[in-house]
């Protein structure tokens, strides 16, 4: 797919405001809303990411996010936050899903209802997510290289047991062990973090 | 480290077991602090998910609106057939565990009560259920779904629901297809339950097998995601690949045909991973640790053809049994050797031996008993003729032997273009065809990696295995007296040129004595990786 890299009046679409993005994909150039995905889809995904689904089912969670969003664009008002905007679509969907998965997980339900609750306050919400953001970013520096090595494989790259414990040279078992333990220890520091704070 | 972090941990996932699913429930309704910390820990998990590297689905987004922006919208007609009503009818609680020939009996009277009583009820359900993403790919007749307590029979087709039960007695077998592709064939005396979709960390299949057998060839799963098979003894977890497990109350036994499959015992005291070419038995007692599967079984063998000539016209008997019966390919251009071993039949072709199989045929005669092998990749699931996959014969009529795939075009009944294998051996009981034949039920076949076996041993039992599992068997009076002395040995059709069979061998083997259902197990769980033939995973 091709990316449009000049706005209708030839500035680069980079320099475009949102929402002159979105009155370009309200008069049909349907393809500036791929700059808007660009934009957002890193707020929207942090909220996904409560569902605390694997990789490939919250990246389909965070597109029909931003579908829902393209198909009542008209109903953003200009000059809004786009951000709160489709942030509250995230919201709702995430929501939905909630509702739907907790039918088969009463454990699932608590977390979701905590969730669900702290989003009611947009400000509270945001606050406490970047707080744990920031509180986690300082806590895996203190983690030992093999930690630490465990976190980076499991969630940045997206590994499974069985190709970590190949990366580790260990068995698969003690790979989950030592990743157990690790979320463990970061569990502890964030919370002696926020206290600190 | 905490009960709960642990426990968290394991839920999050995916891998905690009933007993420790009901742990986590008590601690976090019993103690604050443990729930506080199950909520500390998900919010990390979020946090964590959320600094995925190379996170962008833009171009998949955009692609996403351009094909929803110029569908038409059809989903209508798929939710209708999901959702319409179906007849269900009280069952008892699930089998209790007892021996086969008395549960056979139980599940006999049972159907027999269902069918005296004709429409005994029809109930619709009002609580939508998770759906399973799967279907009965086909059932044999004794085969029941359960479902909160009621049941009712396994038709093909019909779309399965998270929770659901499936039942298969003794002589049955039935097989799950999920929309992937993923087909799950369970053997006589299996109960497997088709658990909730929890989605966690994408497990899109998930189920429990209790007691029997499995024989699955898993399709290549999305990334990150995983089929859970989970038995009393272990939890394994599988990417893309084929295996067979067997399970008991109290032993699991994984045989992985290709690829690989992560094992967990179930108290979680050991894990391994178990790749091609090697098993692994998860019990109380003895260590979790993956073994070399046991070789080929070659006892009684009098021709092998292994398809590693990787050119030429020459398919060659490898058995070093007497003198070599080599196999002639008539049209080279209708094949193409594969790469990685094996012969593709991408047009008809006959592969055939020169002059007739005499070692063959006095073997046989002499043991009056026979068993023909084979690992093969069908083209279509469906074909007619029978196509020949190998045969001992001299035209459509005439034969000694033949195992076959669908049906025959003279049949009045059925159509012929048939996902069956069948067998046919000539005997003095028979007509000169080998009618009647043995065929297996329909809907068995796949166009997919198969290990088929005929066996016919001299109390004139006939059996048909598909992938190890005995899918029919007949017993038939009479010796191979009538055999004829002038038959050759063909492979991928008739010697009249109209029975053509298309797909791919990776090996075939003839044995002069009936192998036993343990035998056939045995060479096929020693599957692909005894023959120096390779598949790779993108076939799956």
């Amino acid at each position: 797919m091709n990316r449009p890299t000049t706005s209708p009046g030839a500035e680069p679409v980079a320099d475009l405001t949102t929402d002159e993005l979105i009155a370009a994909v309200l008069e049909g150039q349907q393809e500036y809303y791929g700059e808007v995905v660009s934009r957002y889809q890193q707020s929207v995904l942090r909220i996904v990411a409560a569902m605390l689904y694997d990789r490939s089912t919250t990246d389909d969670m965070v597109q029909q996010v931003f579908v829902n969003a393209y198909q009542h664009l008209d109903r953003f008002e200009a000059g809004r936050d786009f951000g709160a905007w489709i942030r509250t679509i995230a919201r709702n969907v995430v929501r939905e899903e909630l509702r739907r998965a907790s039918r088969y997980d009463a454990r699932l339900r608590v977390y979701g209802d905590m969730i669900t609750a702290r989003w009611e306050d947009e400000l509270k919400s945001v606050e406490h997510e970047d707080g744990v953001d920031e509180s986690l970013e300082e806590c895996l520096k203190h983690l030992t290289d093999r930690a630490a090595e465990v976190v980076r494989l499991r969630y940045r790259e997206g590994r499974d047991f069985s190709q970590i414990a190949e990366i580790l040279q260990t068995s698969a078992g003690a790979a989950r062990n030592l990743l157990c333990r690790t979320l463990a220890q970061l569990r502890e520091c964030i919370q002696r973090t926020k206290l600190e704070d | 480290m905490k009960r709960i972090e642990e426990l968290t941990s394991i839920w999050l996932d995916d891998l905690l077991d009933e007993p420790e699913l009901s742990e986590l429930q008590h601690l976090m309704t019993s103690d604050p602090e443990a729930k506080e910390v199950f909520v500390q820990l998900c919010d990390l998990q979020a946090a964590l998910n959320a600094r995925v590297e190379g996170f962008d689905v833009r171009n998949l987004t955009m692609a996403r609106i351009h094909s929803e922006s110029s569908e038409c919208a059809t989903n209508d007609e798929f939710s209708l057939e999901d959702d319409r009503p179906v007849e269900w009818i009280v069952l008892p609680r699930p089998l209790p565990q007892r021996s086969g020939w008395r549960r056979f009996g139980q599940t006999v009277l049972l159907l027999s009560l269902l069918v005296a009583a004709g429409i005994a009820g029809t109930v619709f359900l009002t609580t939508p259920l998770a759906s399973a993403d799967a279907t009965i790919g086909h059932a044999d007749s004794a085969v029941t779904i359960t479902r909160n307590g009621l049941g009712r029979a396994a038709d093909a087709g019909f779309r399965l629901q998270a929770g659901d039960m499936v039942n298969i007695p003794l002589a049955s077998v039935a097989s799950i297809h999920y929309d992937d592709g993923t087909r799950l064939v369970f053997g006589p005396e299996s109960r497997v339950r088709l658990d909730e979709l929890t989605r966690l960390n994408g497990a899109s299949k998930n189920l429990s097998l209790t007691q029997g057998s499995l024989t699955a060839h898993v399709a290549k799963q999305q990334s990150g995601k995983s089929l859970f098979v989970t038995t009393p003894a272990a939890k394994f977890r599988v990417l893309g690949t084929r295996f067979t497990l067997t399970a008991d109350a109290a032993t699991s036994r994984l045989d992985v045909i290709e690829g690989r499959v992560a094992v967990n015992r179930r108290d979680r005291s050991s894990s391994v991973d178990v790749s091609q070419g090697h098993f692994a038995i998860a019990d109380a007692t003895s260590s979790l640790s993956p073994k070399t599967v046991e070789p080929r079984l070659e006892t009684g063998l009098i021709s092998l053809y292994r398809f590693n000539e990787k050119k030429g016209a020459i398919v060659h008997d490898v058995s070093g049994v007497g003198a070599p019966l080599d196999l002639h390919i008539d049209r080279p251009d209708a094949v193409q050797w594969l790469p990685e071993g094996g012969l593709a039949l991408r047009d008809s072709a006959l592969i055939s031996s020169a002059k007739p199989a005499g070692k063959i045929i006095s073997s046989c005669r002499a043991s009056g008993e026979l068993t023909v092998e084979a690992w093969i990749r069908p083209a279509t699931a469906s074909q007619s003729g029978p196509a020949r996959i190998v045969t001992l014969s001299s035209d459509p009529s005439h034969r000694n032997f033949t195992l076959g795939h669908g049906g025959d075009p003279d049949d009045m009944v059925n159509d012929s273009h048939r996902s069956t294998f069948i067998g046919r051996v000539r005997t003095a009981k028979t007509n000169p065809n080998g009618v009647p034949d043995l065929p297996s039920r329909n809907h068995s076949v796949a166009a997919d990696l198969a290990h088929v076996v005929y066996t016919r041993s001299s109390d004139g039992t006939q059996r048909l295995f598909i992938d190890g599992i005995e899918r029919a068997s007949e017993k038939r009076a009479g010796d191979f007296s009538s055999w004829s002395n002038d038959y050759r040995l063909g492979l991928g059709d008739e010697f009249t040129h109209d029975r053509p069979w298309k797909g791919e061998y990776f090996l075939v083997a003839i044995f002069g004595r009936g192998l036993a259902p343990d035998e056939v197990l045995r060479n096929f769980r020693a599957g692909l990786v005894n023959l120096n033939v390779s598949v790779t995973s993108e076939n799956l």
